[in-house]
């Protein structure tokens, strides 16, 4: 088993390593960004009082434990060190278990004379030490920083421990389901549930006289991320919660093992679910093609649309009251966004807002950049076979694209809405549709230049694609923090997004904006007829 | 009888490779015309250019007398094409992918569609990723059957299917012909374009190297003879027509130019054969043997130094 173990870390040694290293990083980099920024006990009181304030910030964040240093950086850190190690858990177990099956590496280590579960064996043993390994960089991490010893190990125990969790999850599912990619997605499932259900918990906790604590609700404790977090290594500091997150391990590690001893190679307990025998009328010609191919990404970028939207609606109200009484931070606010002249909140929405055009933009340049690969993969060839145009598809690809864009806006507005409306602003929930859509024009010029690209230099699209989105979203969110001079930061299409609802709103802008994606598309039709099909 | 396809001086340049050079091409309506030619010859280059996914450099092409590049897709409105590497939608199922290009040509024809699924014994609910090459293949086979056309392009359709399939491949061939639907098939192996086509154009480094019907195209090729047999080398070796007899202990082996087979075979009746293995001429043996290089895409270093 040794060997197998030996075998198996060297095949992850890179992987593992930079897994490994990126969340000693983050926890390090994280945890000095807090120490800086929130010196003063005062400013850090402020910030928990500010999250407590905001469920939809407990929601993404963790567990408020009081105002010391370490106790605000476990705050804002740890779920998301624990998501890292549940996935670095999950990817390595299904990598080595379930993968490996289907890649017929199993049965050559099944054919020598070893124990049936000695592969998976390793395996756990390979996770074990790797989350090892996560709890001390983690722990070091902290305690590099200047945090108080015996805190950092607990909130490295508690990273560690949560990673062992998902290694038995994932280790059972990859015996469950048939195939890596169905396993990967059970487990990856289970961490997504893990992190939700401690969301829950903590946003619906009850608050401390103090103002300054929170005790969970009861999700929280159906979650192995979230008795992580009930170990608050800064506060009252029990390593007791841990317990349950071994004890599943060990739980279902031994159920995988017993499994594996028992079941054929190659089967598992549930199968691949059949899909479909033919297809909808919704899968008809190519508009049909390209909307399927966009539909799973477009649920992804929803999701971040959705979580923004809360985030906007449910974070403006109790940040523009913090800021309000500090001018500089609220000049700050008022630069992310181009005119002076709206209200703190508005511009604030604004500023976020953005930032959904910016998701909205991504999803439909990924639209654009899927017709390259299809290209380049040689599935086009199959599509242009058939009796429709060139510059037909392109179009089909852009309709797909646009129609991405108004689902991520609309999803991302009415999560605003509805926060805002859970804060106490009904009166915000048309505001906040309207906020949205407003990115729609500087959103739309993307995916028309990207097909342009394509249409003329295919082989530059990919890069180009993703760095014009890259430079439009920094100039304009950024520029004003680096104080870039305005026609610089106009480059970028989301400069050009008014603030609704405002005060003398320019239309202008946007209609240049929508005149350019439909002249960028055109070209891109017109000119994508006249080259080769390349691959 | 009307040409369908018709290619004269067709060149291709990537650059500075000349994937085609001059090729011509001609089949006429009604049958199943076979491109044969080794790998990297230009077959599939030639097959894209009729389709009009990518432009000749020269040369003339017209596909049902219109031109490939400006009228591609009234001309694909009669065509229906598999490639020879099918990729298919990793998340869709073969059901769907065979619905959803069958509509870009107008739809499948429900009942065909059923049968054909039957006969290639395809599981059409199974997601795309999960296929092998073969059963890829099938779907795209699949797909252009079940939608009669006028002009069916394979590029090495049977590359991935077992013998069965290619049996199943080959009647409906037979069905579409019978419809009066013409076929060309690009191949690398003699014998499957043997057993399916009217007539043959072979085709090496970019250009046409001979075109007429397998009969035709006899002279070019050598069956080869493996005997056990107690019949002289002598005695074959002075017939006409037959090469390199030797003798590898009991077994006497030799080739035949495939016009000359009748008095080998008298030499051979006539005296005992206790076992006897003929094998077809390869496409292979008629490239080495009449072009002198195997591959035809590059003139190896050896013919230089002679």
């Amino acid at each position: 088993m040794l060997r197998l173990l030996r075998a198996q870390a060297r095949r992850d040694r890179w992987q593992l390593l930079i897994w490994i290293l990126g969340i000693g990083l983050l926890s390090v980099g994280s945890a000095s960004a807090v120490v800086q920024e929130f010196g003063a006990a005062a400013e850090r009181a402020a910030l928990i009082g500010l999250a407590i304030g905001s469920p939809a910030l407990l929601a993404v964040r963790g567990l408020p434990d009081g105002a010391s240093s370490g106790a605000v950086i476990t705050f804002q850190i740890f779920t998301f060190l624990a998501v890292l190690a549940a996935l670095m858990s999950t990817f390595l177990v299904v990598r080595h278990s379930r993968g490996d099956e289907e890649r017929g590496r199993t049965e050559l280590v099944g054919a020598t004379p070893v124990a049936r579960s000695a592969a998976l064996r390793a395996t756990i043993l390979l996770g074990t030490l790797a989350n090892v390994s996560v709890a001390i960089v983690v722990g070091g991490g902290f305690a590099a920083v200047g945090l108080p010893l015996a805190g950092s190990v607990l909130v490295g125990l508690a990273t560690g421990a949560t990673g062992l969790a998902f290694c038995g999850i994932a280790a059972l599912a990859a015996q469950v389901a048939r195939s890596s990619r169905a396993a990967n997605s059970i487990a990856g499932g289970a961490v997504a549930v893990a992190f939700l259900l401690r969301a829950l918990g903590d946003a619906l906790g009850t608050v401390s006289s103090d103002r300054l604590h929170v005790s969970s609700a009861w999700p929280s404790w159906l979650s192995p991320i979230g008795w992580g977090e009930q170990v608050r290594p800064y506060g009252r500091s029990t390593g007791l919660p841990l317990l349950l997150d071994l004890a599943l391990f060990v739980a279902l590690v031994a159920a995988a093992v017993a499994l594996v001893r028992s079941r054929d190679l190659g089967s598992g307990i549930i199968g691949e679910r059949p899909g479909r025998p033919s297809a909808s009328p919704a899968l008809h010609g190519s508009f049909g093609l390209a909307w399927r191919l966009q539909r799973s990404s477009v649920i992804g970028w929803s999701v971040g649309a959705a979580l923004l939207g809360l985030f906007a609606g449910g974070l403006a109200d109790p940040a523009v009251k913090a800021v309000q009484d500090n001018a500089a931070l609220a000049e700050a606010v008022r630069g992310i966004v181009s005119s002076g002249s709206a209200d703190l909140l508005d511009s604030f929405v604004a500023a976020i807002m953005a930032f959904l055009g910016v998701l909205a933009a991504g999803a439909a340049i990924q639209a654009v950049l899927r017709a390259r690969s299809e290209e380049s993969e040689g599935r086009a060839e199959l599509v242009l076979a058939g009796a429709v145009p060139r510059n037909r598809v392109l179009l089909d690809v852009l309709a797909a694209a646009g129609l991405s864009i108004v689902i991520v806006l609309v999803v991302g507005g009415l999560s605003a809405g509805f926060a805002f409306v859970g804060a106490g602003h009904p009166d915000r929930f048309w505001d906040s549709l309207a906020a949205a859509l407003v990115q729609l024009p500087a959103a739309l010029v993307f995916a028309p230049v990207c097909a342009l690209v394509l249409a003329v230099i295919p082989r530059l699209s990919v890069v180009l694609g993703w760095v014009l989105l890259a430079i439009g979203f920094v100039l304009a969110e950024f520029g004003a923090v680096f104080k870039l001079p305005d026609w610089v930061r106009d480059i970028s299409p989301f400069s050009h997004t008014p603030i609704v609802p405002g005060p003398d709103i320019d239309w202008h802008p946007t209609a240049i904006l929508i005149v350019v994606a439909g002249l960028a598309a055109a070209a891109a039709a017109a000119l994508v007829r006249r080259r080769d099909l390349t691959t | 009888m009307t040409s369908i396809v018709e290619a004269t001086g067709l060149t291709k340049h990537f650059g500075r490779v000349k994937a085609l050079d001059g090729l011509d091409l001609s089949v006429t309506g009604g049958e199943v015309h076979g491109f044969l030619g080794p790998n990297g010859a230009g077959k599939s280059t030639t097959i894209r250019v009729l389709l009009g996914l990518i432009r000749a450099t020269g040369g003339h092409a017209t596909v049902f007398g219109r031109d490939p590049w400006r009228d591609a897709v009234a001309i694909h409105r009669e065509l229906a094409y598999v490639p020879g590497d099918v990729n298919l939608w990793a998340g869709l199922t073969g059901g769907e992918v065979i619905d959803m290009l069958a509509s870009l040509r107008g739809g499948a024809d429900a009942s065909l569609r059923a049968e054909l699924i039957e006969e290639f014994e395809l599981d059409p609910r199974i997601k795309c990723r999960n296929y092998s090459k073969g059963n890829r293949q099938k779907v795209a086979l699949i797909a252009a059957f079940a939608r009669p056309a006028d002009l069916y392009i394979f590029d090495e359709p049977t590359s991935g299917l077992d013998p069965v399939m290619e049996a199943v491949f080959r009647k409906q061939v037979a069905r579409v012909k019978q419809d009066g639907a013409t076929i060309l098939l690009s191949s690398h192996i003699l014998s499957e374009v043997e057993e399916l086509c009217d007539r043959v154009t072979i085709i090496r480094a970019g250009r046409t190297a001979e075109t007429g019907t397998l009969s035709d195209l006899r002279h070019l090729t050598r069956t080869n003879f493996s005997a056990v047999t107690t019949v002289d080398v002598g005695a074959v070796a002075s017939l006409g027509g037959v090469h390199d007899a030797h003798r590898i202990g009991d077994r006497l082996v030799f080739d035949v130019d495939s016009d000359c087979l009748q008095p080998v075979l008298a030499v051979l009746a006539s005296s005992g054969v206790h076992a006897l293995t003929v094998a077809p001429p390869s496409l292979e043996d008629l490239f080495l043997r009449h072009y002198g290089d195997r591959s035809g895409a590059a003139e190896p270093a050896e013919r230089v130094a002679v």
